[in-house]
C-alpha cells in the first residue's frame, strides 16, 4: 500500500504549477532563445566564434575578476557583517544603510564615479600613480568595479544568521577552554558557512554579469581590460545576432556550471552537519 | 574547591543587580540559587564563572583571588539554560570540545580522548547517542550531553544556570534526582541557579534565598523552611497565611493551623468556601468572617474524614505556631 504524504498547507498542485510558469516566462524562454538562436550556426562557425584569442581573454577576465571580487567580499563583507551585528557605534545606521547603496545606485553612476576617482588625475589615482599602481583603464580597475557592486550580498546573508547565532553558544567555547580564535574557526565559522556561501555565489554570479560600472573604468583594450558582456554588446551593435548568442550561451552554460558546484558544494556542507 | 564571594555589586546602568553579595561555598558541597526572577541570581553565578565582571568586590577560588581572571582559565564548567550545544558538531564532538582546544601540550591523544568522551557519555547513559546531531535529542538528552561536555574539562567547580528550566514536569523531576546521584558521585563543588522552590529544596545541600540583588538566607532547605529569616522568605518557599497580629505581621504554613467547629480563645471564624481533596493532603479554602480574606489550610486525609467538614459550613481556626516579623 502505498502512503501519500499530507501537506498541512493546501494548494501544492497550482502553487508549483504557477511557480513553473512564472519561471518559464521570465527565466527558461529567454534562455532557451538564446540557445535557439546559437543554433543558426554550425558546430564549426559556434567554436570559431567562442573560442577566437580576444574571446577567450575576456573569459579569463570576466570570471578570474569576479571570483576575485566575490574572494573580497566574502572577507570584506563578513567584517562588515560582524562589525554591525556585534557593537553599537554612533553612525552605525547610516553605515548599515550605506551598504545598499551599490544596489540602488545606477551602475553607469557607479563606474563613472570610480573611473573619477581611480584615474591617474583621480583623488585615488594620484596618489596610487607614483606607486606604479594603475587602477582604471587595467584588469585591476575590473575588480574594483565588481567589488564595489557585489558588496551588498554577502553583509545581506550573513547579517540575519549572525544575529541569530547565540552568545551561549560562544561563551561556552570560552568556558571550556577554547581561545578567540578557535571560538570563531570552529563554532562561529561552521554555522555561518551556508550563508556565507550563498553570499559569494550571489556576489560572483552578479560580478559574472556586470556591464554598467566595469565598462567606464575597464578602458575596455582588446585582450587586456575586455570583459565577455562587452563583447556580447560589440557583436551585437554590428548585427552578428547569432556570434553574441553564441558567447551568450558560452556564458551561461559555464556559470551554470560554477554556480551548481557552489550549490553541490553548500549542499555537501550542510548535510556534513547533520539535519537541520 | 571552595568558593568565596566578598562584597559583590554589579549595576547594568541605572539598574542595580547585585548590592554588597557575600557568600561563602564551602568544597563539595551542592548550592542553589534560589529567587524570583531578576533578583540577580544568574548575574551572580555568572560573576563566580566570569563571564561577567562585578563593579565591586571579589571572587575567591579556594583564597586565591579570581576576580579578573578570564573564564579559560578558571576551569569552571558551566551549563547554560538553553544547553548551547553546537548545533554542527555530533555530541561526541561537543563532549570532545573542551579537550580538542587544548594546546598540543596538554591535549590528550586522540584515543584518549574517544575513551574519555565514551565513559562521560555512559556517565550521563546516553553512549548510544554519540553520533546524532543536538537538533536530533530530546531536551532532557540536551541537557544531559551539555553536562557531560561540561564534565569533560574536568571543572574545579560546576555552574548550573536554571538547568531545568525548560525541561516538562516529568523530566524536571527525573533530572534531578539523577543531578543529585552524580553530584554524591563526583563531589565537585557545585552551584545552580533556580526559581523553583521545590527543586532546590529537593536537590540541593545548602540554598542561598535571594530577593533584590540582595541575599536574604543562607541554610540548609530545613533551616529555610522551618526557620524563614525574613517575611520576603516564608512567603517564597511554600504556601503560607499571613495574619495581623497585635506585634506585628504574623506567617502561619496551612499545616499549622488547627481546624474546629467548637470557638475557643483567640480563635478566628470563617466560612469553609472550598474542599480540595485529592492526593494525601486535603486543602481547605477559608473565608475570615471578620476581614473576608482567604486563609488555606492543609489537613492530612485521615484527619479531614474524621473530622468530616462540608463545603459552607462555618469552622474555627487557631494557628498552631505563628512566626511574627
Amino acid at each position: 500500500m502505498t502512503t501519500r504524504k499530507k501537506h498541512l498547507l493546501p494548494g501544492f498542485g497550482l502553487s508549483l504549477g504557477y511557480t513553473l510558469v512564472y519561471l518559464s516566462l521570465i527565466v527558461l524562454i529567454p534562455l532557451a532563445a538564446v540557445f535557439i538562436r546559437t543554433t543558426e550556426l554550425s558546430f564549426n562557425e559556434f567554436w570559431a566564434v567562442v573560442t577566437t584569442p580576444r574571446v577567450l581573454a575576456t573569459y579569463r577576465l570576466t570570471f578570474g575578476a569576479s571570483l576575485i571580487a566575490a574572494l573580497i567580499n566574502l572577507v570584506f563583507g563578513l567584517l562588515t557583517a560582524w562589525v554591525l551585528v556585534r557593537y553599537q557605534f554612533f553612525g552605525k545606521k547610516i553605515l548599515d544603510a550605506l551598504v545598499d547603496f551599490p544596489f540602488a545606485l545606477p551602475t553607469a553612476v557607479a563606474g563613472i564615479s570610480l573611473t573619477a576617482i581611480y584615474a591617474p588625475n583621480g583623488w585615488l589615482g594620484h596618489w596610487l600613480e607614483p606607486h606604479g599602481i594603475k587602477v582604471a583603464f587595467t584588469p585591476l580597475g575590473v575588480v574594483v568595479a565588481l567589488t564595489f557592486i557585489g558588496l551588498p550580498f554577502v553583509v545581506r546573508t550573513v547579517q540575519p544568521v549572525l544575529e541569530d547565532f547565540s552568545a551561549e553558544a560562544e561563551e561556552a567555547a570560552a568556558s571550556l577552554g577554547a581561545n578567540r580564535w578557535q571560538t570563531f574557526y570552529k563554532v562561529i565559522l561552521p554555522a555561518i558557512w551556508p550563508a556565507l556561501l550563498t553570499g559569494f555565489s550571489l556576489a560572483f554570479a552578479r560580478a559574472v554579469g556586470e556591464y554598467g560600472s566595469v565598462i567606464f573604468i575597464a578602458g575596455n583594450m582588446p585582450m587586456i581590460s575586455e570583459i565577455t558582456p562587452l563583447m556580447i554588446i560589440t557583436k551585437l551593435e554590428q548585427y552578428d545576432y547569432a556570434g553574441a548568442t553564441a558567447i551568450a550561451a558560452v556564458l551561461l552554460v559555464i556559470s551554470f556550471i560554477l554556480l551548481l558546484l557552489i550549490n553541490v558544494l553548500q549542499w555537501w556542507s550542510s548535510h556534513r552537519h547533520g539535519a537541520r | 574547591m571552595g568558593i568565596t564571594i566578598q562584597q559583590i555589586s554589579k549595576g547594568f546602568g541605572q539598574f542595580s543587580a547585585l548590592r554588597d553579595i557575600n557568600l561563602n561555598v564551602p568544597s563539595g558541597e551542592l548550592v542553589a540559587l534560589l529567587g524570583p526572577s531578576g533578583c540577580g541570581k544568574t548575574t551572580l553565578l555568572r560573576i563566580i564563572a566570569g563571564l561577567e565582571s562585578p563593579d565591586n568586590g571579589q571572587v575567591l577560588f579556594d583564597g586565591v583571588d579570581t576576580t579578573h581572571a578570564d573564564v579559560r582559565e578558571r576551569q569552571v564548567g558551566f551549563v547554560f539554560q538553553h544547553y548551547a550545544l553546537f548545533r554542527h558538531m555530533t555530541v561526541f564532538e561537543n563532549v570532545a570540545f573542551g579537550l580538542r582546544v587544548r594546546p598540543r601540550e596538554t591535549r590528550p591523544s586522540n584515543a584518549e580522548i574517544k575513551k574519555r568522551v565514551h565513559d562521560l557519555l555512559k556517565l550521563v547513559q546516553l553512549d548510544w547517542l554519540a553520533d546524532r546531531y543536538p537538533p536530533q535529542l530530546s531536551g532532557g538528552q540536551r541537557q544531559r550531553i551539555a553536562l557531560a561536555r561540561a564534565l569533560a574539562v574536568e571543572p574545579k567547580v560546576l555552574l548550573l544556570d536554571e538547568p531545568f528550566g525548560a525541561l516538562d514536569a516529568k523530566v524536571r523531576k527525573d533530572l534531578r534526582r539523577w543531578l543529585r546521584r552524580l553530584h554524591d558521585e563526583l563531589h565537585v563543588t557545585s552551584v545552580f541557579v533556580t526559581h523553583d522552590q521545590e527543586e532546590a529544596l529537593e536537590v540541593a545541600d545548602t540554598i542561598v534565598v535571594m530577593n533584590h540583588g540582595q541575599v536574604e538566607q543562607v541554610g540548609s532547605p530545613q533551616a529555610v523552611y522551618d526557620q524563614p529569616a525574613t517575611p520576603f522568605v516564608y512567603e517564597f518557599l511554600g504556601n503560607v497565611n499571613a495574619f495581623e497580629t497585635p506585634q506585628g505581621k504574623g506567617f502561619v504554613r496551612p499545616y499549622e493551623i488547627a481546624v474546629s467547629r467548637e470557638p475557643g480563645l483567640n480563635s478566628i471564624a470563617g466560612a469553609l468556601t472550598y474542599v480540595h481533596s485529592v492526593g494525601s493532603l486535603v486543602r481547605l479554602e477559608i473565608k475570615r468572617t471578620d476581614n473576608e480574606q482567604y486563609v488555606d489550610v492543609e489537613l492530612g486525609r485521615e484527619q479531614f474524614n474524621q473530622l468530616n467538614f462540608q463545603q459552607g459550613e462555618t469552622v474555627y481556626l487557631k494557628p498552631t505556631q505563628l512566626r511574627v516579623f
